[in-house]
């Protein structure tokens, strides 16, 4: 039952991410992907060095920081009654928390710390002239995320991403999208950070509560990387990160392959819930050969028979589609609310 | 090739109503019952003459105005889309009952006579001594019954979000019904752009095209028939498809439409709709990712996917009530107002 070493490439040019990688859609180490950045070279050399670097690029930012008691052990999840958290979140100048950082920095028992997704645009605009990626277009923003032993639970993003080491080691689970069926999903809507998480401890899971998780640590992958690696975390794969050193620096690169104007399908999921999930068994049945007919199975589009113009929503959609649908649903979910009161 | 038949729908016989509440009911299949409403006055009037009929319900007519069809003797009583499907075949318009009635009874004499549909009309609104010596004792005496009047009309293959016990005055008719699941075979015309509020099938019955659209001998291997006297009733169940020919020139029906899901329910069109919004242009591995994720949280193939969670820390998937209803409506309408950069 032990994870699935992860594919490992070395060397990787942006014909050969774009043209052997990413087609395959599974995760992927770059080995040393980024080995010649400034910021690795300052990680290399010691946790001082990294905060030195960084500070210096930094133009006064505040970033979204975790704060954990150290009895968390560094694991950040739901309280245990689970009507709130194990940590606190603020916004917290990044040169105060890179300062409390080095100063827990050798502590057995510290308290837990992690500056999450500070897009350096805002915060370090300099980085990106001196750290290139090289893989994606310029328009993708780089995040900074640094910690110290953090594990962040197993859960995924709606969108796809590669993620640098820049200082310090960090261990990747990976699961498929579709294990989604034995990682026990959290509550949807109340999440640590926005996307549901899987509630199974990766280090010590409760087999006798969730046994289907067998299931899905035989469809796990594992990646341990040092500074200068990456790796590519497909759209919606499931990933639980373990930081292994004192100090840790991550730059990490989210993109969307889908216009914004499309919305997002955890929303059309939300509402699907709303409107489908509680509906007798037999009638969702029903909706369920509907949403296969209409989202789901279709080898050909759903309104092939019509002539164009007369597909309507069905049609390649546009932003002024889009706007439109938008604001018919929104108007709809007015009149109910509106109704119920 | 020949052309599949449909089957019979089955027969009731004096059917009371915990036959219909426990065993026609439950099957969730098509019924005809025989006779159900033979010893309404109203049947009675409608087996003098289409005169009795018209001069039956005059007597009750308060005077109000229904929802009218007009189609062009052209359309030989076929309801549907112009040739270009840029626009209806016919005009509806709001008319007066007795108006229609008169103009029914001139109709019954012409040879090629315009087609006159008046559909759907709340007896409560329009003829509301109806229910005092008319009742379908099969169903809760507070469903309100609806008024249907034509002369010979064909309506065209379409679903209703509800139940549905049609039960016939006057006039014989003939329905032909198709499982929900056939939807893939019957070709759907446009979603929101439709005759009646609700989408309907491209495909003539009395004519089908195969070559145009072949699935259609599939739809028609599942389809159930039933021909209609004065005095009997259809039980067709919720999204079942049903296409109904009326077979003489002064026709008189009452339907009653109910609903088992409980008002605070989201509406499953909209979510279908929010869906194609959202989910239905992504890529088909993208795509095939959401399939999964709406197996598991909202059509529940995996069985209850919060089992794993205590029950007051579902959330939005715990048991729907008006309250975490109207908790997720807020939630979706905070979502879809966001900007869309």
């Amino acid at each position: 039952m032990q994870p699935l070493p992860m594919r490992e490439w070395r060397d990787v040019t942006p014909a050969v991410f774009s043209e052997q990688i990413l087609p395959l859609n599974q995760p992927a180490v770059l080995r040393g992907l980024v080995g010649d950045w400034p910021a690795v070279r300052a990680g290399l050399e010691s946790p001082r060095a990294i905060v030195d670097y960084l500070t210096r690029l930094d133009i006064g930012s505040s970033a979204s920081t975790a704060h954990g008691d150290p009895k968390i052990g560094g694991r950040f999840f739901y309280d245990d009654a689970m009507t709130g958290f194990n940590f606190e979140r603020r916004k917290i100048p990044l040169v105060e928390s890179l300062r409390d950082l080095l100063q827990i920095v050798d502590d057995v028992q510290p308290p837990s710390i992690y500056i999450q997704a500070l897009p350096v645009e805002e915060s370090m605009p300099d980085f990106s002239r001196e750290n290139v990626l090289g893989l994606l277009p310029d328009s993708i923003g780089a995040r900074v995320w640094v910690g110290n032993r953090v594990t962040v639970q197993t859960h995924y993003d709606l969108t796809s991403n590669i993620a640098c080491v820049v200082a310090g080691r960090r261990r990747f689970t990976l699961f498929p999208p579709e294990q989604v069926v034995n990682l026990y999903v959290g509550p949807l809507e109340f999440t640590l950070a926005g996307t549901p998480i899987s509630m199974v401890r990766l280090d010590a899971p409760d087999f006798e509560r969730y046994p289907l998780f067998r299931d899905a640590l035989t469809h796990a992958q594992v990646a341990e990387l040092e500074p200068g690696d990456a790796i590519f975390i497909p759209y919606m794969w499931w990933h639980h990160v373990e930081t292994l050193a004192g100090f840790n620096v991550l730059v990490n690169y989210w993109w969307a392959e889908t216009p914004r104007w499309m919305g997002s399908p955890f929303e059309a999921l939300v509402h699907a819930m709303l409107a489908v999930r509680s509906l007798p068994p037999h009638h969702r049945e029903i909706w369920r050969t509907w949403f296969d007919h209409y989202i789901f199975n279709t080898p050909e589009n759903s309104a092939a028979h019509l002539p164009p113009h007369s597909r309507g929503v069905q049609s390649v959609p546009t932003a002024e589609t889009a706007a439109r649908m938008r604001g018919y649903l929104l108007a709809e979910l007015s009149r109910a609310d509106r109704n119920s009161r | 090739m020949s052309t599949p038949e449909p089957s019979a729908v089955r027969e009731w016989r004096d059917v009371s109503a915990s036959t219909f509440r426990d065993q026609i009911f439950p099957a969730n299949q098509p019924a005809l019952i025989r006779g159900a409403v033979r010893l309404w006055p109203a049947v009675a009037a409608g087996r003098e003459s289409p005169a009795a009929m018209a001069n039956y319900l005059r007597g009750l007519d308060i005077g109000a105005s229904a929802d009218t069809m007009h189609g062009d003797a052209s359309i030989g009583g076929r309801f549907f889309y112009n040739d270009q499907l840029s626009g209806l075949n016919f005009e509806r318009r709001s008319e007066r009952i007795t108006a229609s009635l008169d103009r029914l009874l001139e109709l019954a004499e012409m040879p090629a006579a315009p087609s006159l549909y008046v559909g759907a009309a709340a007896m409560p609104a329009t003829l509301p001594g109806f229910a005092r010596d008319n009742t379908l004792d099969l169903l809760d005496p507070s469903l309100i019954a609806r008024l249907w009047l034509s002369n010979r009309i064909t309506v065209q293959t379409h679903y209703d979000l509800s139940h549905n016990i049609m039960c016939v005055v006057a006039g014989r008719r003939t329905a032909t019904l198709f499982p929900p699941e056939q939807i893939a075979n019957l070709y759907v015309g446009p979603l929101e752009f439709t005759l009646a509020g609700q989408p309907i099938s491209m495909v003539r019955l009395d004519q089908p095209d195969h070559e145009r659209f072949p699935r259609f001998r599939t739809a028609l291997a599942a389809a159930q028939f039933a021909d209609l006297e004065p005095g009997d009733a259809l039980f067709i169940p919720y999204m079942w498809w049903h296409h109904v020919e009326v077979r003489d020139a002064f026709s008189a029906m009452v339907n009653y439409w109910w609903d088992d899901t409980p008002p605070w329910n989201g509406s499953p069109f909209e979510a279908l709709f929010h869906s194609i919004m959202s989910v239905h242009s992504l890529p088909p591995h993208k795509r095939a990712i959401w399939q999964k994720v709406f197996e598991h949280h909202v059509f529940e193939a995996n069985g209850d996917p919060v089992a794993h969670l205590p029950p007051q820390r579902r959330g939005i998937q715990g048991k729907l009530d008006p309250r975490v209803s109207g908790h997720i409506r807020a939630w979706l309408m905070k979502a879809l107002s966001r900007p869309q950069r």
